[in-house]
C-alpha cells in the first residue's frame, strides 16, 4: 500500500462514520498559559484586529488602537512570560508584523510590537508555544472524510469538530481541543525553546536592539541552525507517536519486520521486511524495539550496516546492538531513525555560535575582506597569469 | 566580482623564486610537491590562492575535474607554499574520495573520520585516516586536513586554524555553514555545480526568503550577493563527462550563466546488430497509478537490462557493456528501492536517488523522469537541480523512460520558469 492509498482509506472512513479520525495519539499542542486568540484582516492600508484571551470579551480595533487592545491582552515584552497566538489564518501574523512594523520606537506600542516580533520570529519553530496555527495543527491531528482541499477552510473543521463559535472565542476552543491529551514527546523541549527565545527578546529589548532591521550574518545562520535542530526534533516526536507510525511504514520512514541475530562479535541483526522503500540506508542510526509500528517496547539501538533486496524482501542488517530490547530470532521489529539528541543539538548551537563569536573572519562578521598578499614564485605566477 | 580571464596554456615552468619571507626558511624534509597543474585553469586557481585572494569561486559543470581541481589545489598550496589547508567536503564519500585523490599525489593528507564508521580505503601512499588528538596539523610546514562540513563544524577553530580552506562541492553548503567555516581560515575556496541540488535544509527559511544573503541559500550564490567585489571568479569551461548532445541539451536549460563545452574524448554504444545508439533516447511508457506506478520502475529495470546488450565503443576499443557500467536514476527513495528490487539479480547497477547519485558517473544511465506519474506539477518533481543530476551521470549514453501524459501536463501548468524548462528539455528529449 502507497501512503496515498493509506490517506485515502482514513478519508473514506471518516465519510463513513461522519467523525475526524485521528491521526496521533497524543496531543500535537501543549496546555499554554496565556492564550491570544487573533484574526487580523487588510482593508486598504488599514489592518484590523479582532482578539480575545480566555475569560475576556472578544474586541476589535485598526491601526495603533489594534496594537493597543493586544497590548491590553497581554501581548507585550513587559510581560513575565510570553503570550501565545492562536489563529486560523495564515495572513494574520504578516499582517500583524506589517502592523508591529508602524509602531514608533520607543512609543507606547512599541513593546507590543516588538512581542510581535517575537511572535514572527517563533512561528518558524515546529512544536513551540509562541505561535499555534489551528490549521496546522488540526491537519496534523486529524483526517476529515472531506476533499483535502477543504481541510484548509477553518469552517471545516469547525463544523466536523462540533465548534459552533465562529469567533476568535471559538479559536480558543478549538485550541483546547487541540491541546487534549498526553502531548507528544519533546514538546516540552521545543516549548522551553521558545520560552528562553522570550527571555533573550526581552533582554535584547531593553538593550535597545531593533527588531526591525535585517538578521545580521552571524544571527541569520544561529536562527537557521536552531529552526533546522526544531524541525528535527518534531520530526523525531511524531516518529515518537504510534499512530503516526502506522501511517509512516506506507512512507518509508518506518520499518517493521523479522528479525534474525547473527549472533556476531558485531552484535549484527537481520531485519527482514516485505515492503521495499525503506528510507533507512548504511549508516544511519537506528532505534528499535519488539513489537509492532503500533506498539512501544523496551528500545535497542543499532547502526544500519547493509541494505540488500533477498527473494524479492529488503534485508537490512544493523549492527552494534545496544540496549535491553535486543530481538530474538524470529521476533517482529520495528526500526526508526535515532532521534537527535537534544544534548548534540545543544552543543552544535553552542559550536556554531563560537565560530560566529571567533572575530577573526571577515566572513562570521560579515565585513567585506580584504587581501592579505604573499609572493607567488615565477612559476606560479606565470601559469596562473596569463591572459589568453 | 572579479572574473579571472580565460587562460592560454601555461609557459614553461621557471624555478621557483627564492622561499616568500615569513616562512620557514628552512623547512622540514617532506614528500615531493605536485608539479604545477598542467591545465591553465587549475593554475590560476592556484595563483589566485597562492597569492592571497580572499575568496575564490570556481563555477563548474557536470564533469568537469571538480574533485581533481580540489585535490591538485590542496596539494599544491601544502606542498609548495608550505600553507595549511583545510577541505570542507559535503559527505563522507565525497571526503574519502578527495583523500584518495591527495594519496595519488603523494600527498600526506589527514582524513578526519569517525570511528563509528567503517574506514575507506584510501590506497597505498601518505595519506592517513586520523580521529580524536590526531586530528591536527603538523607542527611545522604546510598540510592538509579533510573533514566533512559538519565535522569542521565540530571543532574548535583554535585547534585547527588553518590558512585555505576548501570547500568541495561548495554549492551543497549553506552560507550559514560556509560562515562557520570561515571562523578557520582567512581564505575561502568554494568548488561546486550551481545548477544541482540546493542544500537540504530541514528548518523554516521564509524570514530570508527575500534575501539575496540568506542563511540557507547555496553558499557561493550568497557569497557573491555578499561580496561580490571581493570575490575572484574562475570558471570551469569544459565537461570531460557529457557528450555533445547531452551537453547542448543541458547548458541552455540550467546553466544559462556558465556556457561549457564537451570535451569527452569519443565514446558510444551500439546494440547487437551494430547500430550505434544515439547519446539520448526516450522510452515512453503509460502509467496510471502515480509516481509509483509499477509500470515505469518495470519500464526502468527493462531499459537497463537492454542496455546490457549493448557494447561499448572508446578510443581504446570495444567490449560489452557490464553492470558496473550502468547507473538507474529516480526522483523518489521509493522508486529506487522498487528498481532495485527488480534489479537484484545484478547487484553492480548503481540504482539511486538524485540526491544519493549527485557527484557520481557512469558509462550509461536510465533515468525515470521525475514528472513521470504526476498530474499536477509540484516543487519537488519540477525541481530543476534535481533534473539536472538526473540527466548528467552518463558518459556515453541516456534513456530517458517518460509517462504519456507528461507533455499534457507541463501544457496546462502555470508557465514558471522550472515549468518552461522541463518543457523545452522534454520536447528536446521526445524529438531526439
Amino acid at each position: 500500500m502507497t501512503v496515498e492509498w493509506f490517506d485515502l482509506g482514513q478519508r473514506l472512513y471518516a465519510a463513513r462514520t461522519g467523525q475526524p479520525v485521528a491521526r496521533l495519539t497524543h496531543a500535537p499542542v501543549v496546555v499554554v498559559p496565556h492564550p491570544v486568540a487573533v484574526r487580523a484582516r487588510r482593508d486598504g492600508d488599514t489592518v484590523t484586529v479582532a482578539a480575545t484571551a480566555p475569560g475576556i470579551t472578544p474586541a476589535s480595533a485598526s491601526g495603533m488602537a489594534a496594537l493597543d487592545l493586544l497590548g491590553t491582552l497581554g501581548v507585550t515584552l513587559t510581560a513575565d512570560s510570553g503570550a501565545t497566538l492562536v489563529t486560523d489564518d495564515p495572513a494574520t501574523l504578516p499582517l500583524l508584523h506589517r502592523l508591529a512594523r508602524t509602531a514608533p520606537p520607543d512609543s507606547d506600542q512599541d513593546t507590543v510590537a516588538a512581542h510581535i516580533a517575537w511572535w514572527r520570529d517563533r512561528a518558524d519553530f515546529p512544536g513551540g508555544r509562541a505561535v499555534v496555527d489551528t490549521l496546522d495543527a488540526c491537519r496534523a491531528r486529524w483526517m476529515l472524510g472531506t476533499a483535502p482541499d477543504a481541510e484548509r477552510a477553518p469552517v471545516t473543521w469547525r463544523r466536523w469538530l462540533g465548534l459552533t463559535d465562529d469567533s476568535v472565542t471559538g479559536l480558543l476552543d478549538l485550541h483546547d481541543l487541540l491541546s487534549d491529551g498526553e502531548p507528544l514527546q519533546w514538546l516540552d523541549t521545543l516549548v522551553a525553546d521558545d520560552e528562553y527565545a522570550y527571555g533573550t527578546a526581552q533582554s535584547e529589548h531593553s538593550d535597545g536592539f531593533d527588531w526591525r532591521r535585517p538578521d545580521t550574518t552571524s544571527r541569520a545562520a544561529f536562527g537557521l541552525r536552531s529552526r533546522c535542530d526544531a524541525a528535527d526534533l518534531l520530526t523525531a516526536a511524531l516518529l515518537t507517536d504510534p499512530l503516526y507510525r502506522r501511517r509512516a511504514v506506507h512512507s518509508g520512514h518506518v520499518v517493521t519486520g523479522t528479525a534474525h541475530p547473527l549472533r556476531d562479535k558485531l552484535r549484527r541483526v537481520e531485519v527482514t521486511s516485505a515492503r521495499l522503500d525503506a528510507r533507512l540506508r548504511p549508516g544511519n542510526d537506528v532505534t528499535g524495539w519488539v513489537g509492532t509500528p503500533g506498539t512501544s517496547g523496551a528500545p535497542f539501538s543499532a547502526t544500519v550496516a547493509a541494505a540488500t533486496v533477498r527473494a524479492g524482501h529488503l534485508v537490512l542488517t544493523v549492527s552494534g546492538t545496544t540496549g535491553v530490547g535486543a530481538p530474538d530470532d524470529g521476533a517482529t521489529v520495528t526500526l526508526i531513525p535515532a532521534p537527535p539528541s537534544t544534548g548534540m543539538q545543544g552543543r552544535g548551537r553552542r559550536n556554531y555560535r563560537a565560530l560566529y563569536a571567533a572575530r577573526r573572519s571577515w566572513l562570521t562578521t560579515g565585513r567585506t575582506p580584504t587581501a592579505t598578499r604573499r609572493p607567488v614564485p615565477l612559476d606560479v605566477l606565470v601559469a596562473g597569469a596569463e591572459p589568453s | 566580482m572579479r572574473t579571472i580571464p580565460a587562460l592560454t596554456p601555461k609557459a614553461p615552468v621557471v624555478a621557483t623564486a627564492t622561499p616568500p619571507p615569513g616562512l620557514t626558511p628552512t623547512p622540514p624534509p617532506r614528500p615531493p610537491a605536485p608539479p604545477i597543474p598542467d591545465d591553465p585553469i587549475t593554475a590560476g586557481v592556484l595563483h589566485s590562492a597562492w597569492s592571497g585572494d580572499p575568496a575564490i569561486v570556481v563555477p563548474s559543470p557536470p564533469g568537469a575535474g571538480k574533485t581533481r581541481l580540489v585535490a591538485l589545489l590542496a596539494a599544491s598550496l601544502a606542498g609548495r607554499a608550505d600553507l595549511r589547508v583545510g577541505i570542507a567536503a559535503q559527505t563522507r564519500d565525497q571526503a574519502a574520495e578527495i583523500a584518495r585523490r591527495l594519496n595519488a599525489l603523494d600527498c600526506a593528507a589527514r582524513l578526519v573520520w569517525s570511528a563509528k564508521h567503517p574506514a575507506p580505503d584510501l590506497g597505498r601512499g601518505p595519506a592517513m585516516i586520523v580521529t580524536g588528538r590526531n586530528v591536527r596539523y603538523s607542527t611545522s610546514g604546510g598540510g592538509v586536513i579533510v573533514a566533512t562540513t559538519a565535522r569542521w563544524i565540530f571543532t574548535e577553530p583554535g585547534a585547527l586554524a588553518c590558512d585555505v580552506m576548501i570547500v568541495d562541492e561548495a554549492w551543497q553548503a549553506t552560507y550559514a555553514d560556509l560562515g562557520a567555516l570561515g571562523a578557520f581560515a582567512p581564505q575561502i575556496v568554494c568548488v561546486g555545480d550551481p545548477g544541482q541540488i540546493d542544500p537540504v535544509v530541514t528548518g523554516e527559511t521564509r524570514r530570508w526568503a527575500d534575501s539575496p544573503t540568506g542563511p540557507h541559500l547555496p553558499a557561493p550564490a550568497a557569497l557573491l550577493a555578499a561580496h561580490g567585489d571581493a570575490v575572484s571568479v574562475v570558471t570551469l569551461r569544459h565537461t570531460w563527462r557529457l557528450g555533445p548532445d547531452t551537453t547542448a541539451l543541458i547548458q541552455p536549460a540550467f546553466y544559462p550563466d556558465l556556457p561549457f563545452t564537451s570535451r569527452r574524448p569519443p565514446e558510444h554504444l551500439t546494440d547487437a546488430d551494430g547500430h550505434r545508439i544515439p547519446e539520448l533516447t526516450a522510452r515512453t511508457v503509460t502509467s496510471t497509478a502515480g509516481p509509483g506506478d509499477p509500470a515505469l520502475t518495470s519500464a526502468c529495470a527493462d531499459a537497463a537490462r537492454a542496455l546490457l546488450a549493448a557494447a561499448l565503443t572508446t578510443t581504446d576499443g570495444t567490449r560489452p557493456l557490464t553492470p558496473a557500467d550502468l547507473a538507474v536514476v529516480a526522483s523518489h527513495v521509493s522508486q529506487a528501492a522498487a528498481v532495485r528490487a527488480l534489479l537484484a539479480d545484478l547487484p553492480d547497477v548503481l540504482v539511486g536517488t538524485a540526491n544519493q547519485l549527485q557527484g557520481m558517473e557512469r558509462t550509461a544511465a536510465v533515468v525515470l523522469h521525475p514528472l513521470a506519474g504526476y498530474r499536477d506539477p509540484n516543487a519537488f518533481s519540477t525541481d530543476l537541480g534535481r533534473t539536472c543530476v538526473m540527466l548528467s551521470r552518463h558518459r556515453a549514453h541516456l534513456t530517458v523512460v517518460t509517462d504519456a501524459t507528461t507533455p499534457a501536463v507541463l501544457r496546462t501548468a502555470e508557465p514558471t520558469r522550472a515549468v518552461t524548462a522541463h518543457r523545452t528539455l522534454l520536447d528536446a528529449l521526445l524529438t531526439s
